[in-house]
C-alpha cells in the first residue's frame, strides 16, 4: 500500500490553505486552481470533498502516460518526472479523482511533498493527514 | 511587480468598452491597496456632487497587495459613493471573489457609466466580456450563482446583486460566493442603477511574492499569534454570536428599536442554541484559519430545510432583538431571505423596527405596513416589501433617515442613524468611545470603522488608563487611533477579525515580504490617517458638514434601559466635546475640516 492523504470532510472549513500551501510549494506563487488538491462543496456548502491523488494501486495516470513520465514503485507515492512530461494532459483527463493539474505544460500531482506534506502541516483543523491505502 | 498585479480593469457600461490602466505608483506608495485606491479613484473619477444612482457614479471592487496569498485573511473591498449617505462608502466581503480577480490578472475592476439593459461582466481566463443578463434579472442571489455557474463553470467566482439591488433599495448589498456580503451603504443599489447584475471571474495566473522564506515566516507568526488568542478562539468556537452575552450585559444590544429592555435569555439565543439547532459545518473565508462562519440547516418548523450561513451577531441584534424575533429557525430563514434578496441586514432591521414603532405611535396604519414587534410573519413580509419597494416598503427602501423625513416630516427622534447610516447592533450609549467613532466615521455610524470598546472594557489603552465605557473624557483620541488602524488594515484588505491577535509589525512584515515595501508601525498608522483625511476631503466635497451630519439621533438622548451602562444618554454638549477633542487630535479645524498643515504633513496638499 502506498502512503496517501486522508481527508476528513467534517473538519474541512473550505479555507483553501491546503491549496495555497501546495501551489506555493510547487509553483512559487499562489493560486489554488494550480494546486493538484482541490476542495469542492457538497450539499450547498454544508459539506466538502477533497479532489486529490489517491495513490492508486493501479494508477491510471501511469497507464495512460505516453512518455512514461509517471513512476510508481511498490509502497511509494506515484510521481511524475517533469523532464519526461510533455504536458499532453492525458493523465489529468483520465484521473477519476481530479488529482492532476497542468501548469505551463507540465503535469503536477500530489507527491506528499516527498514525506512532509505542506497541506497537512498548514491545515488549521486537522482535516488532512497522512495515511495509506487506496 | 510583487504582490500587486499592477493593473486595474476599467469597464464602461455606457459604451460597452473595457480598458486596462496601470496602478499609479503614487497610489501604491501613499495608499497601499483597496481602501486607499478606492478613495483616490472616487475622488478622481466621480464629478463633484454626482447622483450616486446616476451614470457618473463609479463602483469598484478592489484587492490589496496580500490578497490571493496565504496571509490571514484578505478580503475584497467594494467602493462607491453611497446612495444611502451621499458619502464615501467602502464595504468588504470575504470569500473567494477578490483573490480570483488577482489570479485573473487585475488588482481591481472599476465600473462607470450605465448600461441600457441588464448585463453582467465576465473576466474569464484573460477575456473580458459584457454579456446580456436578461435571463438573470429578477433572480435572487442563490439562483444567480446557479445559473452563472451552470453556464460558465463551477470554478467561476461570482459577485452579484439580488432583487433589492435591481430595485435600487438604498441599502442593497453586493453578495459574493454566496454567503458573503459587502453589506453596508448600498453598493448593490449602485450596481442596480447601472443595470449590472453580476461579475463572474476565473483566472489561472499566480500571485507572486518577493521573498518566499520571509513571507512563510511572517504568516507562521501571524497564525501563531491567532491560535491561542481568546478573541480568535471565541470566533472560532462561536462565530460572531459569541458577542451576544457581553452585549446584553453591558447594554449594547439593540432591543426594540434601541428603546426596550427585554428580549431573550442567552440560553435562548446564544451560541449553544445555534449550535444545537442550526450549525453543521464550520466555514472559513479564503485563506482564513478562524472559520467564524457556520453552514447551517434548520431541521424543524415551517422553514425546515433552509440551508444558509450563520445568523451573525449583527443580524441577531438588528433583525432579532431590535424586532423582538427570537425563534432561531425564523431568524435563520430571515437571514437566508435577506441575503437572497440582496439587502443589508443591519439597515433592514433598523428600518423595520422604525416602522414598527411608527405604527405604535400612530404615524402609520396597519394597512400601510403590517410589521409589528415580535410578529415573525410580519417581519418576513416587511423584508419582502422593502426589497420589492411595495407599498410603504418603497419609502423604507430609502433608509431610516429619509423614511422618517417622509413619514414625520423631519428626521425623527426614533430614526436611529448617525450621519445617515443606521447604527449597528452596538448601542452607542454603551460606550462614549463608540459614539465618537460613529460621529466621525467616513462611511457614517459604523462599528467597523473603529471600536474603542475593547480598550474601555480593559481600562487600558496603549499602556495608559482609560475611563469606563460611559466616561466621555479621553475617548476621542482612542477613536482616532482605532480608525487609523482599521483604515490601514482595510487598505491591505485584511479582515477585521484577525486584528485583535496579529500585531501590526507582523502585518508590516507580511507586506514587506510580499511587495518589498517596508513600513514602520508608525508609517502604517500614517497610511490609515492619510486615507481618512482623503475620505473626509471627499465627503466635504460632496456636501458633508459637521453641523448637519455629526448629530445624535433622538433615541440616544433618552436613557439606556438595561445593562451596566443603564441610564446613560447623551446631550449636544457631549457631542460638542467629543468632536472638539477628535478634531484637535486629527489636526482638523473646529468644523472637522483637515487643515492645510495636516494635509501637507500627509502629502495630500
Amino acid at each position: 500500500m502506498r502512503p496517501r492523504l486522508v481527508f476528513d470532510p467534517s473538519l474541512c472549513t473550505g479555507c483553501r490553505i491546503c491549496q495555497l500551501a501546495c501551489s506555493f510549494r510547487l509553483h512559487g506563487g499562489y493560486n489554488p486552481a494550480t494546486a493538484p488538491i482541490g476542495i469542492e462543496d457538497r450539499l450547498e456548502g454544508l459539506g466538502a470533498e477533497a479532489t486529490v491523488c489517491r495513490q492508486c494501486a493501479r494508477p491510471y495516470c501511469l497507464m495512460v502516460c505516453p512518455g512514461k513520465a509517471v513512476a510508481a514503485a511498490d509502497g511509494e507515492v506515484v510521481v511524475i518526472d517533469p523532464d519526461k512530461c510533455n504536458g499532453c494532459g492525458l493523465c489529468r483527463d483520465y484521473c477519476p479523482w481530479g488529482g492532476i493539474t497542468i501548469v505551463e505544460r507540465k503535469a503536477y500531482k500530489c507527491d506528499l511533498c516527498l514525506g512532509k506534506p505542506a497541506c497537512v502541516a498548514e491545515c488549521p483543523t486537522g482535516a488532512l493527514r497522512l495515511g495509506e491505502g487506496s | 511587480m510583487w504582490g500587486y498585479i499592477g493593473k486595474l480593469l476599467v469597464v464602461d457600461l455606457t459604451w460597452r468598452t473595457s480598458r486596462v490602466i496601470p496602478v499609479p505608483q503614487d497610489w501604491i506608495q501613499g495608499f497601499v491597496g483597496g481602501k486607499g485606491f478606492g478613495v483616490r479613484l472616487l475622488t478622481d473619477m466621480i464629478p463633484a456632487k454626482a447622483d450616486p444612482l446616476g451614470p457618473d457614479n463609479v463602483l469598484a471592487i478592489l484587492t490589496g497587495p496580500l490578497t490571493g496569498t496565504a496571509a490571514p485573511a484578505m478580503r475584497g473591498c467594494v467602493v462607491t459613493k453611497s446612495p444611502l449617505t451621499g458619502m464615501f462608502n467602502d464595504s468588504y466581503f470575504g470569500g473567494e471573489f477578490s483573490p480570483e480577480l488577482k489570479y485573473a490578472g487585475y488588482d481591481g475592476v472599476i465600473v462607470r457609466g450605465v448600461s441600457d439593459k441588464p448585463v453582467y461582466v465576465t473576466i474569464l481566463d484573460g477575456e473580458v466580456r459584457i454579456d446580456d443578463a436578461g435571463d438573470l434579472w429578477g433572480l435572487d442571489t442563490y439562483q444567480t450563482y446557479k445559473v452563472l455557474k451552470a453556464k460558465l463553470g463551477k470554478d467561476v467566482r461570482v459577485a452579484c446583486i439580488g432583487p433589492a439591488g435591481e430595485n435600487r433599495v438604498k441599502f442593497a448589498c453586493v453578495d459574493c460566493d454566496p454567503h458573503r456580503q459587502a453589506g453596508r451603504g448600498g453598493s448593490g443599489a449602485v450596481m442596480g442603477s447601472k443595470n449590472l447584475k453580476a461579475f463572474a471571474v476565473r483566472g489561472r495566473g499566480l500571485v507572486r511574492v518577493l521573498d518566499q522564506v520571509k513571507l512563510s515566516e511572517a504568516i507562521a507568526q501571524a497564525r501563531q499569534a491567532m491560535r491561542p488568542h481568546p478573541a480568535i478562539t471565541e470566533l472560532n468556537e462561536m462565530g460572531t454570536v459569541g458577542g451576544v452575552g457581553m452585549a446584553m450585559e453591558f447594554g449594547f444590544f439593540p432591543i426594540r428599536n434601541f428603546g426596550g429592555d427585554g428580549y431573550a435569555s442567552t440560553a435562548e439565543v446564544g451560541p449553544p442554541a445555534h449550535a444545537a439547532r442550526l450549525w453543521l459545518r464550520n466555514k472559513a473565508c479564503f485563506g482564513c484559519p478562524i472559520a467564524c462562519g457556520r453552514m447551517a440547516v434548520s431541521r424543524r418548523g415551517r422553514y425546515r430545510g433552509t440551508i444558509g450561513d450563520i445568523v451573525e451577531y449583527e443580524t441577531l441584534g438588528m433583525v432579532g432583538a431590535n424586532l423582538l424575533v427570537k425563534d432561531l429557525e425564523v431568524l435563520h430563514y430571515l437571514n437566508w431571505l435577506i441575503d437572497g434578496l440582496g439587502l443589508d441586514s443591519i439597515t433592514t432591521g433598523a428600518c423595520l423596527a422604525y416602522a414598527a414603532e411608527a405604527k405604535e405611535k400612530g404615524l402609520i396604519g396597519q394597512a400601510d405596513f403590517p410589521v409589528s414587534f415580535g410578529d415573525s410573519a410580519s417581519v418576513i413580509s416587511g423584508v419582502e416589501m422593502i426589497a420589492r419597494r411595495e407599498g410603504l416598503g418603497n419609502i423604507l427602501a430609502e433608509g431610516v433617515a429619509e423614511a422618517s423625513r417622509r413619514i414625520e416630516g423631519h428626521d425623527g427622534a426614533f430614526a436611529v442613524h448617525i450621519q445617515g447610516l443606521e447604527t449597528p447592533a452596538w448601542d452607542a450609549r454603551g460606550s462614549a468611545g463608540l459614539l465618537a467613532s460613529y460621529l466621525t466615521g467616513d462611511r457614517g455610524g459604523c462599528h467597523m470603522r473603529g471600536f474603542p470598546v475593547s480598550y474601555e472594557l480593559a481600562g487600558k489603552w496603549r499602556g495608559k488608563p482609560v475611563g469606563d465605557p460611559v466616561e466621555r473624557a479621553g475617548k476621542a483620541p482612542i477613536a482616532v487611533w482605532e480608525q487609523n488602524q482599521v483604515a490601514a488594515l482595510d487598505t491591505l484588505v485584511s479582515c477585521d477579525f484577525t486584528r485583535p491577535a496579529v500585531p501590526i509589525p507582523v502585518y508590516c512584515r507580511m507586506l514587506e515580504a510580499v511587495t518589498g515595501t517596508a513600513l514602520s508601525e508608525e508609517e502604517f498608522y500614517e497610511v490609515g490617517e492619510r486615507i481618512l483625511n482623503a475620505s473626509r476631503i471627499f465627503n466635504l466635497r460632496e456636501g458633508w458638514t459637521q453641523t448637519t451630519r455629526a448629530r445624535l439621533p433622538g433615541r440616544f438622548r433618552e436613557p439606556l434601559s438595561f445593562g451596566t451602562a443603564k441610564g446613560n444618554c447623551y446631550t449636544d454638549e457631549d457631542v460638542r466635546l467629543l468632536l472638539r477633542d477628535y478634531n484637535e487630535t486629527r489636526g482638523w479645524d473646529a468644523e472637522g475640516r483637515p487643515t492645510p498643515e495636516t494635509l501637507a504633513r500627509l502629502g495630500l496638499a
